[in-house]
């Protein structure tokens, strides 16, 4: 289906994901170190590449440096590193998203999933007034769906409700007692965390790891907000 | 510097000369300032105040001390005249009547011999002086020196032991023995020759104590008299006085009339002779009338031939008219005159001749002629005088022009002495031998360089008042002295350049200070001092200084006590020491005490984390400066253990994150690969359960290495936190929503109470971390069907966050060691978790600034937070109800 580059220093870890991916039908090359995966990439026409940071010869970062020089390819870290900070600059240099060492296989199999349905389906998306999108994220008011990297989701009509309300104001804070009210239409004493509970089912339907999400992101202590476009990877 | 050297050296040497000059000038001055005038019988030297003569002449003290001195020698001069010459003026061979003027001039006349001697001779012998010869005689050889005197005429004798001598009524040179009335009388009475001799030896002694001593012995008796010897004959050329008398008794009288005589004889012809020359007519200005009368003997005295013969009225009507004049009657007591002249001087210099000379009746009259024509001391004076007057403001701008270059050149010397300017154009200093003296030994011979020529001073003028005055008319008169003054301004000077010069170019270079005696004292007691505070033993450095103190007051008390009664300036000064030294402790114990304090506030700076905090201990006194250094070093001590230990922390931490990531790699294979064995379709037992088993420890490692990360990151302070204006019911309300269906799960249900909105200042993800911990934790260890309370109360501007759960397990551990690392309830280490979670949750509570705490009681497990409230924010409150969507 696609070629996907995977290039990490440990031999094993390569394999195994290779194991996951060709289960996917996605062609796998391999390379251990920058330089190979350079080489790799000038040669082989390569649709997403999986790279780690610390490697041998030429690191990631300065893999990821000098590909985005010449190309837009989605690209996935994939590192041992979990500060916030190694994140940002990864990101901040071009990946597409950071995956933290160890990851569960199908989390992997999923991200890569979501990045290559974003890069190929990329601009074929007609607009229209009752479309809202961010990411793969996409819900149509019209036909009442939703979809995250094209497969439908299927969500109750509160929950909907409430995605459309944080999705029709991308980057705007609610608070509990705010969406209660908007939803409900009723004031929100005694709410409780009526309100919680649904968005923490909306992340368990649309997010690839419901604890670390995408898309519908908990501000603690403020609210629920959905960031706006191009955004989304970026803050953590 | 030999060129600065040589400028230097001229300028003291314009200095040296210019004080030379100055003194030289305003030695002229003294020397000029004064006049020595000869008087008759003695010599007075006026002092013309240079500064004071802005007068005329006549109106000074200077000029009626002139008047009265020459008044009163001209009365003088009048008397001697008198006494020396007869009516034919003055004549050698006049016969001159011994007795008859010593009674005159006041002696007793009880001499019933008389003597005369020519003028001339008299006068002569007086020259010389008189002059005595001691003739010793036995007792009887002068009792019959002049004849025999034992005859009974001349005795009264009463009874036995009573015998008188009558006096020298019968003397006989031809006869020899006693007479023989006076034996039998002496028969009769018992009487001994020598009761007779000593009789006429009492009379003797008792009429005449001059001139005769008796030696007195037992053997033999014998007598001394002193003679006069005769350096003339008598008028009737008698050698010897013993030819004109014929007893003791006339003989004593005799001489001494005589003695008398020549003196005064002497006197009164230099009076005469030198008065005669002065008081001459044309020798001088002041003009006299002396008239006498004694008894109708008129006698009439004048230097004016032209007042011969005049009336008295006419004479005080000429007097009157000058303005310097006097006219007294003695008599009356009339005094007239325009000078101010103490009349009562004139009076009592007429008293001092007899009255034969000045009667009752004498009228003076006297006028100082102001033209002064003739040269006396009156124009000798006040020809001084004015020259004075008319050259003082010359001498006085000539010195002021001197002074003030004296001045200039001094400055100029002052600034520029001991600096020079070096080859590079840098301004250097350089000393001179006598710079490296003590400055103390330098003031002491200042000292005494002063007072020396204090003391040369004093000479110089006493020479100049005494020696170089003598004569007006001297062309070199004081010419001699200026040389001295001269080189008294040299020395001056000499000696005022060497100690200012010195004392400046030590304090050019900064050792005026260190070059001094006191600044060797001062460290030396500085040094004492040091040793004694820091000597070990405490005997010597409190109880001896201790000992000192109380020693110095009880013995000072004492001292002032005794000496107040007597010399009182010794206790005044005593005393002062006392309270000084008094004084001196007592600020020392204050500043002690103030030291300590600052030591204490530095232990207590210290204490409180301030641990590079360092006391300066520089001006304390020796020993709390140790105490200070101390103190530091211990500080010191404690910031290289904190350092230490922090970086132990960093290196704890930066191992654990290197470790955590190393140990991630194998474990993503692991968990890769359980996951392709668990699909690979390997479904029969045990083999699965196997596998299941692995997966569950690989997912529990991931979780240990995460909150290890985390942890370790904490603990080491290598964490940043984003501090925002926190709801902190809305986050609980998140939490809860995140935790319903893990609760849920248990049966555990969750009660949240909270009456208000509460804010704090905290970073949201963090405080979440918190509440995730604390609500694994219950989801992990509290007791199924049971409710858990999360609380949230606001008191005093705090706070309060607490959760509440029953725990399902008894508890092993207490509510501080529970937050401990790695530590947990129970033995449930085979339960999913890391040990961590409170751990994190309270570090992560205190890095927010709140408080943490855990309490047990029974199996009520309650963790309570408390952190600082924040206002409500107004602008947070969104406007509600804008957008109603509904689905």
């Amino acid at each position: 289906m696609a070629t996907i580059l995977v290039c990490d220093d440990d031999h094993e870890i390569v394999d195994a994901i290779e194991i996951y991916l060709s289960q996917e039908d996605h062609r796998i090359l391999k390379a251990y170190d920058g330089e190979e995966a350079l080489e790799i990439l000038a040669k082989e026409d390569v649709q997403l590449l999986l790279i780690d940071l610390m490697m041998p010869k030429m690191d990631g970062i300065h893999t990821i440096m000098k590909l985005r020089e010449k190309s837009s390819i989605p690209i996935l870290i994939l590192s041992a590193k979990s500060e916030d900070t190694d994140k940002i600059l990864g990101l901040n240099i071009g990946a597409d998203d950071y995956i933290t060492k160890p990851f569960h296989p199908l989390e992997l199999v999923a991200r890569v999933k979501s990045a290559l349905r974003r890069y190929t389906s990329l601009g074929s998306l007609k607009d229209d007034g009752s479309i809202y999108k961010t990411g793969g994220l996409i819900i149509n008011d019209d036909s009442k769906q939703v979809t995250v990297d094209g497969d439908p989701i299927k969500l109750t009509p509160i929950e909907y409700s409430i995605l459309l309300l944080l999705m029709k104001n991308p980057g705007i804070v609610f608070s509990t007692d705010e969406i209660y009210e908007k939803i409900w239409n009723e004031s929100a004493f005694g709410a409780e965390n009526t309100v919680a509970v649904h968005i923490r089912h909306i992340r368990e339907k649309i997010e690839i790891n419901p604890k670390e999400p995408k898309y519908l992101k908990v501000v603690w202590g403020v609210g629920y907000k959905i960031d706006q476009e191009n955004e989304g990877l970026n803050s953590v | 510097m030999k060129k600065a050297r040589l400028t230097n050296l001229a300028g003291g040497l314009a200095c040296l000369f210019l004080s030379a000059f100055i003194a030289a000038l305003a030695g002229s001055m003294i020397i000029k300032s004064f006049i020595r005038v000869s008087y008759l019988e003695e010599d007075k030297t006026y002092y013309l105040d240079p500064m004071r003569s802005s007068r005329d002449f006549t109106e000074t003290e200077i000029f009626d001390d002139l008047f009265a001195r020459q008044a009163e020698d001209v009365l003088r001069y009048v008397a001697a005249k008198r006494i020396m010459e007869a009516e034919a003026g003055y004549l050698p061979k006049r016969q001159f009547h011994i007795n008859q003027y010593a009674v005159d001039t006041g002696l007793p006349d009880d001499c019933d011999v008389d003597v005369t001697f020519f003028l001339d001779d008299l006068v002569k012998w007086g020259r010389f002086g008189a002059g005595y010869s001691e003739v010793r005689m036995s007792l009887n050889d002068f009792l019959t020196y002049f004849g025999n005197i034992y005859f009974l005429d001349n005795f009264q004798i009463d009874g036995s032991d009573s015998v008188t001598f009558l006096g020298f009524k019968r003397v006989d040179r031809s006869f020899n023995g006693i007479d023989p009335g006076l034996q039998n009388r002496m028969m009769k009475n018992g009487l001994s020759f020598a009761t007779i001799q000593k009789a006429i030896l009492n009379y003797i002694l008792t009429e005449c104590p001059d001139y005769i001593t008796v030696l007195d012995s037992e053997e033999d008796p014998s007598v001394l008299v002193n003679v006069l010897d005769m350096r003339c004959t008598t008028a009737l050329g008698k050698r010897s006085l013993t030819q004109v008398c014929d007893n003791w008794v006339d003989f004593t009288r005799i001489q001494r009339n005589l003695d008398k005589n020549i003196s005064e004889l002497y006197r009164i012809h230099r009076i005469y002779t030198a008065g005669k020359q002065r008081f001459s007519e044309g020798n001088s200005n002041l003009i006299y009338v002396v008239r006498t009368d004694d008894d109708g003997t008129v006698r009439f005295d004048t230097n004016q031939s032209d007042y011969e013969g005049v009336s008295e009225e006419g004479l005080t009507e000429v007097f009157s008219e000058n303005l310097q004049s006097l006219i007294y009657y003695r008599q009356t007591y009339e005094y007239s005159g325009l000078s101010d002249l103490d009349v009562t001087l004139l009076d009592h210099q007429m008293r001092l001749w007899s009255s034969v000379v000045y009667p009752a009746d004498t009228k003076i009259w006297m006028y100082v002629d102001l033209d002064m024509g003739a040269e006396d001391s009156f124009r000798m004076v006040s020809e001084q005088y004015n020259s004075i007057r008319a050259n003082i403001k010359y001498y006085l701008v000539g010195l002021l022009i001197m002074i003030m270059l004296w001045i200039l050149f001094f400055v100029y010397l002052l600034f520029e002495t001991g600096r020079y300017i070096g080859e590079d154009g840098e301004i250097r200093f350089y000393k001179m031998p006598m710079d490296h003296l003590f400055i103390e030994t330098m003031l002491v011979l200042a000292f005494f360089a002063v007072r020396g020529m204090m003391h040369l001073y004093q000479v110089l003028q006493d020479a100049t008042e005494t020696l170089y005055v003598t004569s007006i008319d001297d062309p070199a008169r004081g010419m001699n002295c200026y040389p001295y003054y001269a080189l008294y301004g040299f020395g001056v000077c000499l000696i005022l350049l060497m100690f200012t010069m010195s004392l400046s170019r030590r304090i050019k270079s900064h050792t005026l200070w260190t070059g001094s005696f006191l600044y060797i004292l001062d460290r030396l007691f500085r040094l004492v001092y040091r040793r004694l505070y820091t000597t070990r033993s405490t005997g010597l450095s409190i109880i001896l200084p201790y000992n000192l103190f109380l020693f110095f007051n009880i013995a000072n008390v004492i001292f002032v006590y005794r000496m107040w009664g007597g010399n009182r300036y010794w206790a005044v000064v005593a005393a002062i020491l006392l309270i000084l030294v008094d004084a001196l402790a007592g600020v020392m114990l204050v500043r002690s005490h103030a030291e300590r304090k600052e030591i204490v506030n530095g232990i207590r700076r210290i204490r409180g984390g301030e641990v590079d905090y360092k006391i300066s201990g520089e001006h304390m006194n020796p020993e709390n400066a140790v105490l200070a250094e101390a103190v530091n070093n211990i500080g010191e001590g404690i910031e290289s253990a904190v350092n230490t230990s922090m970086r132990d922390e960093k290196m704890k931490s930066d191992l654990i994150t290197n470790v955590s990531h190393d140990l991630k790699t194998p474990l993503t294979s692991i968990i890769n690969y359980v996951d392709l064995l668990q699909r690979s379709g390997m479904e029969q037992e045990p083999q699965a359960g196997y596998l299941r088993i692995l997966a569950d420890k690989s997912a529990r490692l991931k979780l240990l290495l995460d909150d290890l990360l985390e942890a370790s990151k904490i603990s080491s302070g290598n964490i940043e936190l984003n501090l925002v204006h926190l709801n902190l019911t809305e986050l609980i309300r998140q939490c809860a929503g995140e935790f319903e269906e893990n609760l849920a799960k248990k049966d555990l249900t969750l009660v949240v109470s909270h009456l208000d909105t509460a804010y704090i200042r905290g970073d949201g993800r963090r405080t979440w971390r918190i509440m995730d911990n604390l609500l694994q934790n219950v989801c992990k260890y509290a007791m199924s069907g049971t409710r858990v309370y999360i609380t949230v109360h606001k008191e005093n501007g705090k706070v309060e966050l607490s959760v509440k759960n029953v725990a399902d397990k008894p508890f092993t551990l207490q509510g501080k060691e529970l937050t401990e690392r790695f530590i947990r309830g129970d033995e449930s280490r085979s339960t999913e978790g890391s040990g961590l979670g409170l751990f994190i949750a309270r570090s992560l509570t205190q890095l927010q600034g709140g408080d943490f705490s855990v309490s047990v009681d029974g199996d009520l497990f309650k963790v309570t937070m408390v952190f600082p409230e924040e206002m409500e924010p107004e602008a947070l409150a969104q406007s509600k109800g804008e957008e109603k969507d509904t689905k």
